[in-house]
């Protein structure tokens, strides 16, 4: 156990309870802020194909060596995905975020950058830019895109196994 | 998703929302304005939501230290989350999010403040959960035998 020295504990402050008061919020408000979140219409595909453009260049640019993925490199590959999974459900597109999630988790969990790694995340950025142009379905798991993101994981899984990583998902 | 956010915080019936776009600004407008609570996001540039939350902890010359920061974020693993933990972050919420857990947080920061710790190498919110005393019924551990 770590010991430490000159600990000094403040005391919690009600500052905050004391402006605003205590108890439940007004009835109906959750639901009044889950449909603001429902409702925006902020175009969010052009700043999502910006984060794609973003992994496109990480992913030309990345030498691939075997070695150990070092933080520098795996933080430029999971910046953009990592906003895609945070942004895409906000913006109906939750295919983004499923899928993006799958690819963020493996991403920060893999050893090596090695050409098997690439492969997949390769596939994954395909996928998404096809996820990101079915306009027609933006919010919906449509039975193909349930499939590709099973298949994916599949992918991942595989990578795994063989790298002695175990499952990922 | 600043405005995203500002809109839910809006419709919640939060009055002065004040808005920044990456850490510095942020914490210049924490300098000036003493906000109550501070909502960030973890990557912004060119100071990032982690580095501006270290600055409100540690930084000489921030106007309060004890200021709740919610650190919001597409990171769900444990180690972002004890790396957010560590730099002094009263929340963590992970994005996508729903209005509910926004809800739950911000309630949770004025209900049930957290006393701060101030170390030699932390200076945050006390990561350990407080005791609760509501129980009131029979103690059945102690008596097994």
């Amino acid at each position: 156990m770590v010991e430490y020295k000159n600990v000094n504990i403040i005391k919690a402050s009600f500052r905050l309870m004391q402006k605003v008061g205590m108890g439940p919020v007004r009835p109906g408000v959750i639901e009044e802020c889950e449909k603001f979140i429902a409702d925006n219409n902020i175009d969010f595909l052009p700043w999502a194909q910006s984060c794609l453009d973003d992994l496109k260049t990480v992913l030309a640019e990345t030498k691939i060596d075997g070695e150990t993925l070092n933080d520098d490199v795996r933080q430029e590959l999971i910046a953009p995905i990592m906003q895609i999974k945070a942004s895409g459900a906000m913006f109906q597109n939750k295919p983004l975020t499923e899928l993006a999630a799958c690819l963020l988790h493996f991403l920060e969990n893999i050893k090596t950058l090695d050409a098997d790694v690439m492969q997949i995340i390769k596939a994954n950025e395909v996928v998404l830019t096809a996820f990101l142009k079915d306009e027609e379905h933006t919010n919906v798991l449509t039975p193909t895109k349930e499939k590709l993101i099973i298949e994916l994981r599949a992918a991942c899984n595989r990578y795994g196994t063989k790298n002695e990583i175990g499952s990922f998902f | 998703m600043l405005e995203l956010v500002s809109g839910v915080l809006s419709v919640m019936g939060v009055k002065n929302i004040i808005t920044a776009t990456d850490g510095e600004e942020g914490f210049k407008k924490f300098q000036k304005e003493k906000p109550d609570i501070v909502i960030t996001d973890w990557l912004m540039e060119p100071i990032d939501g982690i580095e501006m939350t270290l600055k409100i902890r540690r930084d000489g010359i921030s106007v309060d230290r004890l200021t709740p920061v919610i650190v919001m974020t597409g990171f769900s693993a444990i180690t972002r989350v004890a790396q957010a933990r560590d730099i002094g972050a009263t929340e963590f919420m992970v994005k996508p999010f729903t209005a509910n857990e926004l809800v739950k947080r911000i309630q949770s920061i004025i209900e049930r403040p957290r006393d701060f710790v101030e170390a030699d190498s932390f200076f945050g919110p006390d990561r350990r959960r407080r005791k609760k005393d509501e129980f009131k019924g029979s103690d059945k551990r102690s008596r097994r035998e």
